[in-house]
């Protein structure tokens, strides 16, 4: 399997041209940019040469382009933004699920497809860092961070703990509890009490003391027990056991 | 010999079993392509073997036990402590091999079984699929894989003083972790095009050159081995490498390319004026730091004496940069290839 790569010495070069140029974010640029400095390789222990099909990522960019040339979409709030992203985690993972894990494990490719698909939404989403000159780390396949890894990620946790994607846009104002609590933790591995605690914090939003309460009840378990043994109903057990604990102030 | 810093427990556990994973399970890698049958690469329970990618996504892993009869004793033991938790046999425990990728977040199951199963080890128990398709687990050449061999407890007992009773409370565990040698190093042969071999004065057989990174960014400051230094390949060259990576030639030239460029760091790191004043704590997060992790396969405690040995024995350094990177198979490889013979 051959697929394209991004270094990270490129998507440095185009974080700085974005700086000087916002424009330079631009499909139609960002694409310019991957043609000119893009590489191709081959996956190691491949034999196969063909290039994946990456049409259905490609149909997302389109349709992620669209959604920010609506005007009312440039002065959206951090809501609106934040629940877009929820959107396209599932979407993302849709996309690339199917690419061969060879590929998926390759930091370069998702530097690609950040630079070649995502740059208008990474962008969007993080125009913040953008004013602060550290965009460079939200198209770094970094994976609590990095867009489209976190979207993949996020969408896989949630697939693979469900088997659909409802869960993912569920919880409003979420991007922070999938990143600190789930993502970023064992939590998220172990997908059916990933699934649970989303689930219970979906039903009855949890507020943010509690939540990190409830997430240290759930991480000291790690010491002692592999929560990945855990199906749905004891999973949902589990939390409702630990979310009445971490309300009750008891560790 | 047993880890000595053992975890604490609240309660009693497997503990003759805990000293049975780390004495007796390994992990062995055995790449199947190129020339021949090449030996097999063993990793030591709680440790890191360093393969380069074709090999992690390619080579049959399995679980290994050298002798069975062992196995008869530890099934007793899992008995007598299964009826002390109030159960009839060892049937309350299971045997779980874990995958993990921490890139790709994810943690698969690849083998349980029961006390009943553990002979199957002998010899060596393959993790592929039985129709010889790899597991996602084994699909990872870029990050390589952890993996986590525990026993646990498979169902919710009765809590009892002492004794452990919650669902996946884990009784005994090892871990086995496959890393390729440059992960985290950030290294990204260069394509030594005519217009760059002309801008840096090269000739045309001049085949690699290491040119230290304009950015004006120091050994020490670097994070990745990129940030500090280009390593320039010849352009048709890499692009033949890149074709052909399967290659027993092709695999030999990519190892020795990203040794190169180590021994280049080695080389300058001796050119450090305070070279002897460095602490571990001062190059620990660095490039630097990596590069002992690598030769330390990852061991802590062994960081120190690495950052020595760079300091003053900087050939011994290089030596070990060649075992981990397994140079002589990749030689051996290709050799029998151009000449023929066996290894």
């Amino acid at each position: 399997m051959n697929y394209l790569q991004l270094t990270e010495i490129d998507v440095n070069e185009y974080c700085e041209l974005l700086k000087s140029n916002p424009i330079s974010g631009t499909s139609s640029a960002a694409k310019a940019f991957c043609a000119k400095k893009a590489k191709s390789v081959t996956a190691p222990g491949s034999t196969n040469l063909h290039f994946p099909d990456l049409s259905a990522v490609e149909k997302l960019g389109k349709e992620i382009d669209n959604y920010l040339s609506d005007p009312r979409t440039a002065s959206a709030g951090n809501q609106e933004r934040e629940q877009y992203e929820a959107e396209l985690c599932s979407k993302t993972h849709l996309a690339l699920k199917d690419l061969p894990y060879e590929v998926l494990d390759d930091p370069k490719f998702w530097q690609y497809l950040a630079v070649n698909y995502f740059s208008p939404f990474i962008m969007w989403r993080e125009v913040g860092a953008l004013g602060r000159g550290n965009i460079v780390t939200y198209f770094k396949a970094t994976p609590y961070y990095g867009i489209p890894l976190r979207l993949f990620l996020r969408g896989q946790a949630v697939f693979e703990g469900t088997g659909s994607y409802d869960l993912g846009a569920a919880i409003p104002m979420a991007t922070d509890f999938w990143r600190s609590h789930i993502l970023k933790v064992e939590t998220g591995r172990a997908r059916q009490i990933g699934s649970a605690f989303a689930e219970t914090h979906r039903d009855k939003r949890i507020m943010t003391k509690q939540l990190r309460n409830l997430a240290k009840i759930i991480n000291k378990m790690w010491a002692n027990v592999y929560l990945y043994e855990y199906d749905s109903k004891n999973a949902r057990a589990f939390l409702k056991d630990s979310r009445k604990r971490s309300e009750s102030g008891s560790r | 010999m047993a880890v000595e810093n053992r975890d604490l427990r609240p309660f009693d556990d497997l503990s003759e079993m805990q000293t049975w994973l780390e004495e007796k399970v390994t992990l062995h890698v055995c790449p199947n392509e190129g020339a021949g049958q090449i030996e097999h690469l063993v990793c030591g329970a709680g440790s890191t073997l360093r393969v380069d990618p074709r090999t992690l996504a390619t080579a049959d892993i399995k679980l290994h036990i050298d002798k069975d009869e062992l196995v008869t004793v530890q099934r007793d033991f899992a008995t007598q402590f299964a009826k002390r938790l109030g159960a009839k046999k060892h049937d309350i425990f299971s045997i779980v091999l874990y995958g993990t990728s921490s890139f790709l977040h994810f943690t698969d199951e690849i083998i349980r079984w029961g006390f009943e199963d553990l002979s199957k080890m002998h010899g060596g128990f393959s993790l592929l699929n039985p129709d010889g398709s790899r597991p996602r687990s084994l699909r990872l050449p870029h990050h390589g894989t952890e993996f986590h061999l525990v026993v646990i407890l498979n169902s919710e007992l009765k809590p009892q003083v002492g004794l452990p009773h919650r669902l996946g409370t884990w009784l005994a565990r090892t871990t086995f972790r496959l890393a390729d040698p440059a992960e985290g190093m950030g290294f990204t042969p260069r394509h030594l095009t005519d217009e760059i071999r002309a801008e840096l004065k090269l000739s045309s057989q001049t085949a690699t050159f290491p040119q230290i990174n304009t950015d004006g960014i120091s050994l020490l400051e670097a994070d990745l081995l990129d940030e500090f230094v280009l390593f320039y390949v010849d352009s048709p060259t890499l692009d033949r490498l890149s074709a052909n990576p399967l290659h027993p030639q092709s695999a030999l030239y990519q190892t020795q390319i990203f040794i190169d460029a180590l021994k280049f760091i080695v080389a300058e790191f001796q050119h450090l004026e305070n070279k002897n004043e460095l602490r571990l704590s001062d190059v620990d997060k660095k490039l630097i730091g990596r590069l002992l992790r690598v030769v330390s396969s990852d061991n802590p405690q062994l960081l120190q004496s690495w950052l020595e040995i760079l300091r003053n024995q900087p050939a011994l350094f290089i030596a070990e940069i060649e075992d981990i990177c397994k140079y002589q198979t990749r030689l051996d490889e290709s050799l029998v290839l151009m000449l023929g013979g066996n290894k």
